[in-house]
């Protein structure tokens, strides 16, 4: 039973990590319309500066500087953004499909450098031995319930930031250019300006919540930075409700504990080549009946926002 | 009037080999309501898009408030108060008419990303509401304010683009079509607005294909065919213009 109830700590501290994720997708694709392919590269730009300079325990790679925690994640986040500003300055001088690409192309590049670069990344066998914050306040299934709450303390710290930028006119302008960006430049804006600065920002917060991740996996290796995470997120975005506020975490909630519930059927040796597709099943299932029934998701851009003349009705 | 406030000198623009635009001269006087006319293809947008740097002019130059804006990018023009609408009723629909102006009215202090995070930006919206409320109710939309310009049909969508291009407090305005689709009680309040804004030092150039609009509201006219300015005058004049009736106002009056 408490291996049961251990196994859900897990799946809500997953789907409290892929909640961040589509909380911080949302800002730069579902209100500024830029749409990013390639959010798990600077997933795994955060996740590797973070562990390369703050892990103790592997000292056959050339770069081991030690430092305290705190400058990791600052670290990371900070390559997450530079990450983003490089790849942002030229993509997004030329509109749309041209920053998809760019971010799809990034996202693979960053992992061929992660298996290719053994002498720094370990390639393929990654990092496996490093530790946790708190580790000291709580050991073995203890620790678990505390990365759930630290998680989640996360979620609640990204949504308020980002419902103070939703609501914002900063974030009135990036859902209104999303739609017309001519309109918006006949107004004196200079969208691209706005589009870098939230994509840079985005980079900040990908490389910032990436440790996240990796104390909850506990290793480092490429295999964790696939496209995979990039869809997730995105499909938990999707079924949560594009352009919404409530929407990325309730979409992540839902899509991670309706496919990894589906994980945990047990069966026989033949059948686990298909139950280990079923979770892929599930997703697509989940996806189709949202799109088919509620088309924009189960919570939308129009409620989150509505009503916003009500200050001058006093 | 006070001199020209923009210098619209030998702008051509030419398309894969076409001249959609051939050596337009267009001076326009500070405070006037002046209209360009002619049938579709005239080149009256294109000349819209050269003046505001969404297109850049083959040949020529274009000088507003005696500074050379040619070839400057859109939002850059945009910043130095000469500020245009568009033909296609759009806007932006995911925001509500409210919205919409606020965005039209925000400086760019209070919209930048660093304003939202530090909540910077509070003090700079009530002046902008108290504005939004005023234009919103000369134009009879305040009771749309919540609407999303999704949800509008496409006069009032117009209606809405030329409010949100004045809350930009612009020095002149360039209306491309206003009142096209826009319902005919509509009409009056916006000729109505048009001449206000005039008359609180505005310059506005306007395009429409309603010549008694245009010509009702107008102090001059040019009119335009095959992209050059073929006759220029009051709108009396224009439409006693022999050229003038034989290739446009001919089919109409």
């Amino acid at each position: 039973m408490s291996g049961v109830l251990l196994f859900f700590v897990g799946v809500l501290t997953l789907a409290g990590i892929y909640a961040i994720l589509a909380m911080i997708l949302n800002l730069e694709a579902g209100w500024a319309g830029m749409w990013d392919l390639g959010l798990a590269g600077l997933v795994a730009v955060g996740g590797y500066v973070f562990i390369i300079t703050t892990q103790q325990t592997h000292d056959d790679v050339i770069l081991t500087p030690h430092w305290p925690m705190w400058a990791g994640i600052l670290a990371g986040s900070v390559a997450g953004g530079l990450a983003a500003l490089i790849i942002g300055v030229p993509s997004l001088r030329v509109r749309g499909e041209y920053f998809l690409i760019t971010t799809l192309a990034f996202a693979e590049v960053i992992r061929q450098l992660s298996i290719n670069l053994g002498s720094v990344t370990r390639g393929t066998v990654g990092f496996n031995q490093f530790s946790r914050p708190f580790e000291s306040w709580a050991s073995g299934s203890g620790y678990r319930w505390l990365l759930l709450a630290l998680v989640w303390l996360v979620v609640v710290v990204v949504y308020l930031l980002m419902r103070r930028l939703g609501r914002s006119p900063y974030g009135r302008l990036l859902r209104g250019f999303r739609d017309n960006d001519p309109v918006a430049r006949s107004l004196g804006k200079h969208t691209n300006r706005h589009r870098i600065h939230t994509f840079v920002l985005a980079g900040l917060m990908y490389g910032a919540v990436a440790p996240l991740y990796v104390w909850f996996i506990r290793t480092v290796t490429p295999s964790l930075f696939t496209s995979e995470v990039t869809f997730v997120t995105w499909t938990a975005l999707v079924i949560g409700g594009i352009a919404s506020l409530r929407g990325p975490v309730i979409g992540a909630l839902i899509l991670l504990v309706v496919t990894e519930t589906a994980a945990l059927v047990q069966g026989s040796g033949e059948m686990a080549v298909v139950l280990a597709s079923v979770r892929f099943i599930v997703l697509g299932m989940v996806l189709i009946l949202v799109m088919r029934f509620r088309p924009e998701g189960l919570t939308n851009e129009r409620d989150a926002f509505a009503g916003a003349s009500a200050r001058v009705r006093r | 009037m006070t001199g020209p406030i923009l210098e619209v000198s030998r702008v051509t623009k030419v398309f894969g080999g076409v001249g959609a635009v051939r050596g337009v001269d267009i001076s326009i006087e500070a405070g006037s309501i002046t209209a360009v006319i002619g049938p579709n293809g005239a080149g009256k947008t294109s000349l819209f898009n050269v003046v505001t740097g969404f297109e850049q002019p083959t040949e020529g130059t274009v000088r507003f408030q005696g500074e050379d804006v040619t070839g400057l990018e859109p939002w850059r023009v945009s910043q130095k108060g000469l500020i245009r609408t568009f033909q296609t009723p759009t806007g932006f629909p995911a925001l509500s008419v409210w919205e919409n102006l606020l965005v039209g009215g925000t400086e760019d202090r209070y919209e930048s990303l660093w304003a939202a995070l530090r909540g910077a930006w509070r003090s700079g919206e009530n002046a902008t509401d108290q504005r939004a409320r005023g234009v919103l109710s000369d134009l009879g939309l305040w009771d749309l304010r919540d609407t999303l310009l999704a949800d509008l049909p496409p006069g009032d969508v117009k209606l809405v683009d030329f409010a949100r291009q004045l809350m930009a407090r612009p020095a002149m305005v360039l209306l491309d079509e206003p009142a096209s689709g826009v319902d005919p009680s509509s009409i009056d309040r916006l000729a109505t607005l048009i001449r206000q804004v005039r008359d609180d030092g505005m310059t506005v150039l306007v395009i429409d294909h309603n010549i008694g609009f245009v010509l009702g509201i107008a102090d001059r006219v040019h009119v335009m065919s095959l992209g050059r300015i073929i006759a220029s005058g009051t709108p009396e004049e224009v439409v006693r213009d022999p050229v003038v009736i034989e290739t446009y106002l001919g089919t109409s009056a």
